[in-house]
């Protein structure tokens, strides 16, 4: 904390300067400066989330600065997965299950929040190379389907996801809550459905300017069932028959415990 | 109030007062028209967010407990035989396995889908019309005070089950016949249900009723036994092979049902057996829509997850 708040006077010790600077050499230091800033100020919390009996999703803290000339991008990406799905179509009148289509390398959660939109902050082939947006990502997904164009499953696809909670893009929604020594003040929570899957979450913070990627950071979470909910998981896929006899033998006891309380009841 | 819980198998949270209010509304129909419930159920909670294997397998394990909460308050009343129902229960194991096999040689050929779905409209709004008539003319007789005739294709239909051979009598249903017939009919019953999916009550009640002449009451309790060990064998296998059984879902959903499946039974004692035929079959014309309806109105999406017919 306290290097952070070194570096920070440091940079507004090179505003203060910035008359008796020249233009490059101001440029020079501001670039050396901001990313040590930048990335010291970019905090996630929480780093890990516990999925408890009693767990209903929640909400990532995520703050960071950004100079006023930045537009931040900030992502919320899940682990990439083979996914195996049902395909719809129409046989004259009726809509039915025609066959299946796989996306590879899709993630099974992917968040974008932007300041601005997408397009407006850098050209299509880098936002493509830094996997931002729909588009990009649908370019890097790779989909097998007998019927249907890549294009048309991977809008479906984006569709099914974001009818789940599960895929998100919401240009605008990065907006500063205060600017304090020349720097602007983010403060952002991303949603965490309860139905999110358990694993490793990369969160990304990019800064554009000028059309160019000039920052990159990015922080780890990990959802993780414990207790309760991680006993039960491991019983049902570790041992299975074990788990299967339980769940049979507590439904007849209930089924019949609570027939018997009933006629007792009823004879009185 | 709002209680949320997490599912371990489902992997989601949802409040537990909306859950148990799901199983006590489909244990009542469970104990008042012996059907299963799954039906109703499995889409349920594929509505609250459960993913669609889980709320399958999961449903398959309430039953379980609403059945036996209802068998049980059926053989007190005298509603249960033991006999016919391991009968059927039998055939429908073994139809049950052939269905499989079906399932998998349509899957093969392809358009399986919409073989199910088609023979699933056909056959619900079949039960359903002529149940729904059937009791509707019944009652209007009763009303008048005009004698019930039996229909015509009944009576030739019960002359040729009496021919059959190695008879024997169901002394609890006060009926007698051979019980081959029982058991090609589970076998039946077993292969659609394996199709189509479901438990299989909605066809059976009606072939207890029409083709075997029990007392309304007396199908109820003896398909909800049946049922039990059916619902039994499906859990056990969703555990063994998909991990898909919530434990946690099943053990919410059953405090509710185990209690409607009383409800339901003890209304289902003071209603006539033509009032209880066609509120049955007015529950399989509404299924039925609602099917009809999942096949002819365009998805929200052209992907869907794996693992259900819809």
């Amino acid at each position: 904390m306290n290097r952070c708040r070194k570096n920070l006077a440091l940079y507004l010790l090179l505003f203060l300067l910035v008359p008796s600077l020249s233009t490059r050499a101001r440029y020079r230091s501001f670039q050396e400066i901001i990313p040590v800033v930048l990335g010291e100020q970019f905090s996630v919390l929480p780093k890990q989330i516990d999925i408890t009996f009693f767990y209903h999703g929640g909400n990532i803290q995520v703050d960071f600065l950004a100079p006023p000339e930045y537009d931040p991008v900030l992502v919320l990406e899940g682990e990439s997965d083979s996914m195996v799905l049902n395909r719809k179509g129409r046989v004259g009148i009726f809509w039915l299950n025609l066959d299946e289509v796989e996306l590879k390398n899709a993630p099974h959660v992917y968040h974008i929040y932007s300041s601005k939109h997408l397009s407006q902050l850098a050209p299509d082939q880098l936002l493509a190379t830094l996997r931002l947006g729909y588009d990009a990502l649908g370019k890097d997904i790779e989909v097998r389907s007998d019927a249907l164009e890549k294009e048309v499953v991977f809008s479906e696809f984006v569709k099914f996801q974001e009818r789940s909670g599960m895929y998100r893009m919401v240009n605008g929604s990065l907006q500063p809550f205060k600017r304090e020594n020349g720097l602007e003040h983010y403060s952002f929570q991303i949603p965490i459905s309860s139905a999110m899957p358990v694993g490793r979450y990369r969160i990304k913070l990019f800064y554009f300017y000028e059309n160019r990627c000039v920052q990159e950071f990015s922080e780890t979470i990990i959802l993780q069932k414990v207790g309760f909910t991680s006993f039960i998981t491991k019983l049902a896929f570790e041992h299975a028959s074990l788990y299967g006899i339980l769940a049979i033998v507590v439904a007849v006891v209930m089924g019949f415990s609570i027939g018997f309380l009933f006629s007792l009841f009823k004879r009185r | 109030m709002h209680l949320s819980i997490y599912l371990p198998i489902a992997g989601t949270s949802v409040n537990v007062f909306l859950l148990i209010a799901l199983g006590l509304f489909v244990g009542s129909l469970s104990g008042l028209f012996g059907v299963g419930g799954g039906f109703l159920l499995t889409p349920l909670l594929i509505a609250i967010g459960i993913p669609p294997t889980v709320a399958a397998a999961s449903d398959s394990n309430q039953i379980v407990a609403a059945t036996c909460s209802g068998t049980y308050a059926h053989w007190k009343m005298g509603h249960v035989d033991i006999k016919m129902g391991l009968l059927l229960l039998t055939g429908g194991i073994c139809g049950g396995m052939l269905g499989v096999e079906i399932i998998k040689l349509l899957r093969q050929v392809g358009n399986a889908d919409f073989l199910i779905k088609i023979s699933y409209v056909l056959f619900l709004s079949l039960i359903g019309t002529f149940m729904f008539q059937e009791s509707f003319r019944t009652l209007h007789r009763y009303r008048r005070k005009r004698p019930e005739k039996p229909l015509r294709e009944e009576a030739r239909f019960h002359q040729f089950t009496q021919k059959l051979p190695l008879k024997t009598a169901f002394p609890r249903s006060g009926t007698r016949f051979s019980f081959l017939l029982p058991l090609i009919l589970g076998f039946l019953v077993g292969i659609l249900a394996a199709i189509m999916g479901l438990g299989g009550g909605f066809i059976m009640v009606p072939i207890l009723i029409y083709i075997l002449r029990l007392p309304m009451h007396m199908a109820i309790g003896t398909n909800l036994f049946q049922e039990i060990f059916l619902c039994i064998n499906v859990t056990f296998m969703q555990a063994l092979i998909n991990h898909t059984v919530d434990f946690v879902l099943a053990l919410i959903l059953l405090i509710g049902s185990t209690l409607g499946a009383q409800l339901g039974a003890a209304i289902s004692n003071r209603l006539k057996a033509d009032q209880l035929k066609i509120l049955l079959s007015a529950i399989i014309l509404l299924v039925m829509l609602n099917m009809l309806r999942g096949l002819l109105v365009p998805p929200h999406t052209l992907i869907s997850i794996k693992g259900i017919h819809s």
